[in-house]
């Protein structure tokens, strides 16, 4: 609905979805993509191709847009020419972190476990963000990846046991520092 | 897992940066009018941080309307007109029971004689009242598709070609200078029976 200055108040259905979405599909973007530049541009098609098709109910399953952008990826990097591949290992080596600037700020808590994340293998990154932070179910995600659920439960698995390993000590709520000169 | 709660707990608490306003504003203008359909804003009427006090009885009527209208028009899109009724389900369609997460639908009725899916003839006349004028409707021809030759079962092979369409329905509101349009899409399979050389 196009409205007049008394109705300009209500707020496009799609703009909410955004921002309830756009951060965590720019999460995921960015694993995807080849280049930083592209992880915008994906998102921006991904979504205004779902968008267009399935935007008029006034919802859609955050699922599609995901799996958009994962097949969008894919179409892209074929189409890359062999030095824009070259290029792609030094865009590769963007860090995880960089997309959870504020929380980086809050506390080194924060920032020691999102670089556990970067320490992850992509495949794993890759599930390991599209449950946590996309909030998919393991189907959602297999389909999304193209992967048997097996696999990605696996990989789910596996990337939460090495995050343990590395930031045993961060995950307790009341960190207590060790103080050897009192001791006993 | 559940040894793995606290961590995953941990992780949900960290929320991704938000997109940057420049992205936002990217994002709309590749929409288009994709992102201005009506029935994009039905939840914001709802919302008393948002909306101002109608201070008339004609807005409540105009709200009231959009609400009726965007309502309508979701269950059009809900249903795509590829599905016809049966006559033994007299009717109303059921859509098939599916575990996919997208949207699905419900029981709704049809009347042929009216632009919108769900909504009577009968019903949308009442709604097109306090300014409203008759709704202006066309049809979009999008692509037009030949898929070969198909095998029929008992029959001849036919030719299969296949039509895309948007139907767009459009109300306008001259004196509150609002208006409101649906689109939908819908398809038609048209076949050629193709006669057996002798």
């Amino acid at each position: 609905m196009n409205s007049s200055s008394h109705t300009v108040h209500s707020r496009p259905i799609w703009k909410s979805w955004f921002a309830k979405h756009g951060g965590k599909l720019l999460l995921f973007a960015r694993q995807q993509a080849r280049c930083p530049d592209d992880a915008e541009d994906l998102v921006q098609e991904a979504f205004v191709r779902i968008w267009r098709l399935y935007g008029h109910t006034g919802e859609v399953a955050p699922g599609l847009v995901y799996r958009a952008i994962r097949r969008l990826a894919i179409d892209w990097a074929r189409s890359l020419d062999r030095r824009k591949i070259r290029e792609q290992k030094v865009f590769a080596d963007t860090p995880f972190s960089s997309s959870f600037e504020r929380e980086l700020e809050r506390d080194e808590r924060n920032r020691a476990l999102l670089q556990a994340v970067d320490g992850l293998p992509p495949e794993q990154k890759e599930v390991l963000t599209l449950k946590i932070w996309a909030d998919l179910t393991f189907d959602e995600i297999a389909r999304t990846l193209d992967l048997s659920l097996n696999t990605v439960a696996s990989r789910y698995r596996y990337a939460l046991a090495k995050l343990k390993d590395r930031v045993p000590a961060i995950l307790q709520d009341e960190p207590k520092a060790p103080h050897p000169q009192h001791d006993s | 897992m559940s040894s793995f709660e606290q961590l995953e707990k941990e992780l949900r608490s960290l929320r991704p940066d938000d997109p940057s306003g420049e992205f936002e504003v990217k994002v709309e203008q590749a929409l288009g009018d994709s992102g201005r359909l009506a029935v994009s804003q039905l939840p914001d009427l709802d919302s008393k941080a948002s909306f101002d006090p109608p201070p008339k009885s004609k807005n409540l009527v105009l709200a009231g309307f959009s609400l009726f209208v965007a309502a309508a028009v979701l269950f059009f899109a809900l249903f795509p007109s590829g599905l016809t009724d049966t006559g033994a389900e007299a009717g109303f369609l059921q859509a098939p029971p599916s575990r996919d997460p997208f949207p699905s639908a419900s029981l709704v009725s049809e009347d042929d004689s009216s632009p919108l899916h769900g909504v009577s003839s009968e019903e949308l006349s009442l709604t097109l009242e306090n300014g409203w004028s008759e709704p202006w409707s066309q049809e979009i021809l999008l692509e037009v598709s030949d898929e070969g030759v198909i095998e029929r079962p008992g029959m001849p092979p036919a030719r299969k070609y296949l039509y895309q369409y948007l139907d767009e329905t459009i109300w306008t509101n001259p004196g509150a200078n609002t208006f409101m349009r649906s689109s939908a899409p819908r398809q038609e399979v048209l076949l050629i029976g193709l006669e057996p050389l002798e």
